[in-house]
């Protein structure tokens, strides 16, 4: 029964790791491309500031 | 007399506009043209008042506000 | 496959035409940028009979003009194969100022159809539009819609595909009488062309129009671009020079200008029957919220009834989601246990992860609801009256009224803040906005103030917050200020912005809204946090002899411990918050998370975490007083790694963004320090 018990800790720790490792790449990744934030309209486009306002009045654009 | 004068409520005449072509433009583009009307719907003090201009509302600074001559008139 | 159909939509902002072009494309869009600027590109796409509709939302603008990066782009998208139909979503209510706009795109010669948006308005303020006239005086279809009430949809992208050949165009009928019969101009444009100009220019028009075809034979739309020539339009001249100097003396852009607007008059008056001019509800709103002396108390009021929707809502909702996490750390807990899964992992799975990652997720509440409200001020129209209302005060600092929506923003989150700032066109005005955006308290830090304000103030504990937003502010200006004094540069800014109608906001559209922002907490949560938690666990648990469970022992307790000595002036004292506070900067919300982490508790949000936590403190020494300067320094040093990366790339390097982080950090000491000795004496 210990085995299982020491077998089951390494399989999350690595799964754990793992992730981790996966969004540590992604973020540097975003981060090259431009997106900053975790904000949505970040990441559908270039992060070229469009992220900039609410659904509304989407170019920024108040005069 | 200049915009930023006017008083709540009051409608006036353009009668003349001084200032950079680009805000001028704008302006126009928003109807402020030369003879066309201007109501004051509220100001501050010293600063930014509220217009309407063609049914339209905005604020406008004072930079600007100060650089449109107006006259009295419906 | 059925054919396709391209259809740009366009129109004033605020006029509704996002909430048109969403109804028609639902949630599914695709946002990108036109290529080499920095304006959106919206686009969508739906079926109607057999088309296949390719929807583009272009950018909100008064006029297509070549003076704006939107305007050029929007031009340029009409003439090109995009667009095959272009709608233009005019404000029934504001008529005469969106024709304007409208006889902009009849000139430019492609089908027009007109989405007359708002009917709902203009009938119950007991205006009425003739919809036979209207449409003959301007020669394209007219199409009354409510966006809001999804009326008129069908019917709309039913003329679309009719009008798409332009062949056959409505019968144009003016009534110019005296002007048309003393025209000494050639021809009689008035059935082909809606605008007709003053024969002056039209012989002009002319002129240029042969001009253009003899040196460039290829060119279509002459006439358009006779005009634009006419007018000195930047980009036309560039593009098509011409050597007629007589013709060409000199703008007359002014005229051609006037004289379309006579022409809208015109059709206002035969359009346009009961123009209201009585006061309308909005200019009754406005009477006291723009007032010179009650705006501002009035726009303090409205914030603190946003805070105090955030706040007591929030934690009612919190409550529930406190007890979830709990449920889940402890069934976890056992579970493993009883499968003998090592310590250690046990602890990183129920100490690390869990705690940090579940203790940010209760407070989402407080997160919806604070963007509910924001969402709601900004589609009811209020926003643009914040700006006028701070216009005063934004321009003895230096600053334009209009970088104030982007500050009100960072309530919401720096990042688009700051680039939002880029609507200043000054580069100083820039810089200015950038360094001191930071300083209005994110939404990632509401979790920390909420978690101390509930433990140390209790009842007063929404006063408490609030003064964390209110603080910001002051601090924001004091240092914009300070920030204009030694850098005088006079900038030419002046505040230009329209005040759209109030109106009850869409639930649609601010439901997409939350939806995003919730989104995207959601994956903060599941990302950076989530790491966050990993690495603090292990630099809490690990020391120089490997696991430990003696947190004193942890190499997270050694780096607290040796910085320590700078924070105890300002009753922040205690080597746990120290590291909490570095492990903030990959994310504000962090420093909760490493709360729960560092004190050693399931959960440190939940009412049994709390006292714990309080306990723990309060045997450290850690008061009311403590508290506070810890929620002021959060709110005033060090912005998180992805404002800092964005300042990087707005402000172009490095450099401002460590002048950032440094200035923000010697203000936040400052600032605390005074907090906490003052505090101490009157205490």
């Amino acid at each position: 029964m210990e085995i299982f018990g020491v077998m089951l800790g390494v399989i999350l720790t690595a799964l754990v790791l793992l992730y981790a490792c996966w969004v540590i790449r992604r973020r540097v990744r975003q981060i090259k491309n431009g997106h900053f934030c975790d904000c949505s309209r970040c990441s559908k486009s270039c992060g070229k500031g469009s992220c900039v306002y609410s659904g509304q009045q989407r170019n920024g654009e108040w005069i | 007399m200049k915009l930023t004068e006017g008083e709540i409520l009051q409608t006036y005449v353009v009668d003349q506009v001084e200032l950079p072509i680009q805000t001028e433009r704008r302006l126009e583009a928003l109807g402020l043209t030369l003879g066309s009307s201007v109501t004051v719907m509220n100001k501050k003090k010293h600063g930014a008042v509220i217009i309407k201009i063609r049914g339209t509302r905005f604020a406008v600074g004072k930079y600007i506000g100060d650089h449109i001559q107006v006259r009295k008139g419906a | 496959m059925g054919k396709e159909l391209r259809v740009g939509f366009i129109g004033n902002p605020n006029c509704g035409k996002t909430t048109l072009f969403n109804a028609y494309t639902g949630a599914n869009l695709k946002v990108a940028n036109w290529p080499g600027v920095t304006v959106e590109k919206v686009e969508g796409s739906f079926r109607y009979k057999d088309y296949q509709m390719k929807l583009i939302d272009l950018p909100g603008t008064y006029s297509l003009t070549s003076y704006t990066m939107e305007e050029k782009v929007a031009r340029q998208c009409i003439f090109s194969d995009d667009v095959d139909v272009v709608v233009d979503v005019v404000d029934a209510s504001a008529l005469e100022r969106n024709l304007y706009l409208t006889l902009q795109l009849i000139e430019l010669g492609k089908p027009v159809v007109m989405a007359l948006n708002m009917m709902d308005i203009v009938e119950k303020r007991g205006m009425e539009i003739d919809l036979h006239r209207l449409p003959e005086m301007l020669g394209i279809p007219v199409i009354p819609v409510s966006a809001r009430k999804k009326k008129g949809l069908d019917i709309l992208m039913h003329a679309v595909v009719h009008h798409k050949d332009f062949s056959e165009k409505a019968p144009l009928i003016h009534h110019h009488d005296k002007a048309e019969k003393e025209s000494t101009h050639l021809h009689d444009h008035h059935k082909d062309f809606a605008m007709v100009y003053s024969d002056e220019i039209e012989d002009k028009i002319d002129l240029i129009k042969n001009a253009l075809k003899k040196k460039y034979p290829d060119i279509t739309k002459s006439r358009w671009h006779a005009i634009k020539i006419l007018e000195e339009d930047q980009e036309i001249c560039a593009r098509y020079p011409l050597d007629l100097p007589q013709v060409l003396d000199k703008s007359y852009e002014s005229r051609i200008i006037n004289e379309k607007y006579d022409f809208i008059e015109e059709i206002i008056g035969e359009v346009l029957v009961n123009k209201d001019e009585r006061a309308q509800s909005t200019d009754k709103i406005d009477r006291i919220l723009t007032h010179r002396i009650w705006g501002f108390p009035a726009f303090l009021g409205i914030m603190a009834i946003v805070f105090f929707l955030t706040f007591t809502i929030g934690d009612w909702l919190k409550d529930y989601l406190s007890m979830g996490i709990d449920w889940l750390s402890s069934s976890v807990g056992s579970l493993l246990e009883s499968a003998h899964v090592s310590v250690p992992v046990i602890s990183l799975l129920t100490d690390g992860i869990i705690a940090g990652v579940g203790g940010i997720l209760t407070f989402l509440p407080n997160i919806f609801i604070l963007f509910l409200a924001l969402g709601i001020l900004e589609d009811s129209g209020y926003m643009s009256r914040a700006a006028y209302v701070m216009d005063g005060i934004m321009g003895k600092l230096g600053l334009s009224g209009r970088a104030f929506i982007p500050m009100l923003l960072g309530f919401g989150c720096t990042v688009p803040a700051i680039m939002a700032s880029r609507t200043l066109e000054n580069r100083q005005d820039r810089l200015r906005t950038m360094m001191v955006t930071p300083f209005m308290s994110c939404s990632a830090r509401l979790p920390i103030y909420v978690l101390f304000s509930q433990m140390f103030f209790e009842d007063h504990a929404m006063i408490a917050a609030y003064s964390m937003y209110v603080l910001g502010l002051l601090v924001a200006i004091v240092a914009a200020f300070l920030v204009h004094v030694f850098n005088r540069k006079n900038s030419d800014y002046s505040l230009l912005i329209e005040l759209p109608e109030y109106k009850a906001p869409s639930a649609h559209t601010i439901w997409i809204y939350v939806y995003e922002k919730v989104k995207d907490y959601l994956t903060k949560a599941g990302t950076t946090i989530f790491v966050a938690s990993i690495i603090m666990w292990f630099i809490l648990n690990f020391g120089v002899h490997g696991y430990t469970t003696e947190i004193s022992d942890s190499f997270g307790s050694m780096i607290g411990r040796f910085i320590v000595p700078v924070f105890e002036p300002l009753g922040l004292g205690y080597w746990q918050i120290v590291v909490a506070l570095i492990a903030g900067i990959s994310a504000k919300e962090v420093v909760v998370s490493s709360c729960s982490v560092l004190f050693g508790m399931g959960n440190v949000t939940s009412p049994t975490g709390m006292t714990t936590l309080m306990g723990v403190l309060g045997g450290m020494g850690f008061g009311a007083l403590n508290a506070y300067c810890l929620m002021v320094f959060c709110l005033l040093y060090i912005p998180c790694v992805a404002t800092l990366a964005t300042i990087k790339r707005e402000a172009g390097g490095w450099k401002w963004a460590g002048y950032a982080a440094l200035f923000q950090l010697v203000v936040a000491w400052v600032i605390t320090f005074l907090i906490y000795q003052v505090g101490s004496l009157v205490i």
